[in-house]
């Protein structure tokens, strides 16, 4: 049997009709993406949290200026986008190159002799990625987040920075490029 | 190594590259570009490289569980009372709209009197009290601290109310004096006509006759009352007699 589920754009005129549960049913829904984009970004989890939050309560406050013209979506992930932005701004990174952060934190894999344990390999392997992609720029990172790992279309990123599609593309190959001179040592030695 | 500076492939299709390294190419997009991958080594070479940066991009799990985000949000003070307002039951609706309608006339401090002068409406944020003081009477003493106060719209009224009343009053006690009046007529000609039968029977025959000459002739000139004549009939019949 299919069940009409309530778009988000009448949970948003739920909410401003005076329903308050209506928006608990969008944290649900969106809860999971907004915290997942946080953490690619920040690549911290308690980090990502509060920015989870942060992201509901700007939005519930400004729900009244959410006019429909893009996805409720995309207007969400604008304004995650824009509070890890500050969150960053705030606990400013090292600004070092690539070649510094492998001197600083080394792109050599544990030896597969010695991670016997799958989980601690697989968690030291996530850890060069995290690092790779916090090495990026920003613009960078948040197009490569939105693309990989939330599966965002070209369309919908663009519409998320409010930059044209063919500026996405470009950020995107960029980024992979760097990310490929950053991570092919990685997939070498694994 | 300048980082900001954003790269273009050897050939100058990068866009065409990750449009279709991320399957968003049409067709016929799809089909132009792998013929040129065919052609160009560099961009198989990229292509290459990028499906296993994507590969190991994938590698980074989520390791931590998404938060269950819970966002505390109080309703506005309307959003209370229309809650409340849709709990409460027919008749609480009607005494809570009775009360709101009475609390807003109290506030308008609106008057509606009924009385000689018909109808009468007034509304205003504020009363003006004016004291009614009756023509020739003294003027009430106010108590100051809970003032006896009427209202200017209301002092026509009142006063055609009281002339009302008044006007019945002296309509009632003329008729009503009228009606005694009458009475007492009634009464006063009974016994005059007693008294007169009384004093014509006492008469003799020949009396009887100077009384009827007497009568014509009293209301031939307008003269004086029947008893009158009855009485000179009676002290010169006496004076016959002696």
């Amino acid at each position: 049997m299919q069940t009409l589920e309530t778009t988000d754009m009448q949970l948003v005129e739920q909410t401003l009709g005076g329903e308050p549960d209506a928006f608990g049913v969008l944290v649900r829904r969106w809860e999971r993406p907004i915290y997942s984009l946080a953490y690619r970004m920040i690549g911290s989890d308690e980090d990502a949290r509060d920015v989870c939050q942060e992201t509901f309560i700007s939005a519930f406050r400004n729900l009244k200026s959410f006019r429909g013209e893009s996805k409720f979506s995309s207007w969400l992930y604008r304004i995650a986008i824009n509070c890890c932005h500050s969150r960053q701004r705030k606990q400013p990174q090292p600004d070092v190159s690539i070649d510094e952060q492998i001197e600083e934190y080394g792109l050599e894999p544990m030896d597969s002799r010695e991670s016997v344990d799958d989980r601690l390999y697989r968690d030291q392997r996530a850890q060069l990625v995290r690092r790779a992609l916090a090495a990026l720029p920003h613009d960078m990172r948040q197009v490569i987040v939105m693309k990989e790992y939330e599966g965002l279309k070209f369309h919908e990123i663009a519409e998320v920075l409010g930059i044209p599609v063919s500026t996405v593309k470009t950020r995107l190959y960029t980024g992979l490029t760097y990310m490929r001179k950053r991570l092919e040592h990685v997939s070498d030695s694994l | 190594m300048n980082m900001k500076k954003e790269k273009q492939s050897g050939c100058g299709r990068s866009e065409d590259l990750v449009t279709y390294l991320y399957g968003e190419a049409t067709p016929v997009e799809s089909s132009d570009f792998e013929r040129h991958l065919k052609a160009c080594a560099e961009c198989r070479d990229e292509l290459t490289a990028f499906q296993s940066v994507r590969g190991t991009l994938r590698q980074w799990e989520m390791e931590t569980v998404p938060p269950r985000i819970d966002i505390a949000i109080k309703p506005t003070f309307w959003q209370t009372v229309k809650e409340l307002f849709a709990m409460t039951p027919v008749w609480g609706k009607l005494a809570f709209g009775g009360v709101g309608a009475l609390a807003l006339l109290a506030l308008f401090n609106v008057s509606v009197t009924v009385g000689g002068g018909g109808v009468t409406f007034s509304a205003g944020w504020r009363p003006q009290p004016v004291q009614v003081v009756t023509p020739g009477t003294v003027p009430p003493v106010v108590n100051p601290v809970t003032p006896v106060t009427v209202r200017t719209t209301d002092e026509a009224a009142v006063r055609a109310i009281v002339a009302q009343l008044v006007r019945e009053s002296e309509k009632r006690q003329a008729e009503q004096l009228d009606a005694k009046l009458v009475s007492l007529t009634s009464k006063l000609d009974n016994r005059q006509r007693a008294e007169f039968v009384k004093a014509v029977s006492q008469l003799k025959q020949d009396q009887r006759l100077h009384l009827a000459s007497l009568i014509q002739e009293n209301s031939r000139r307008g003269g004086p009352d029947l008893l009158d004549l009855i009485g000179q009939v009676q002290s010169a019949s006496v004076e016959v007699e002696e």
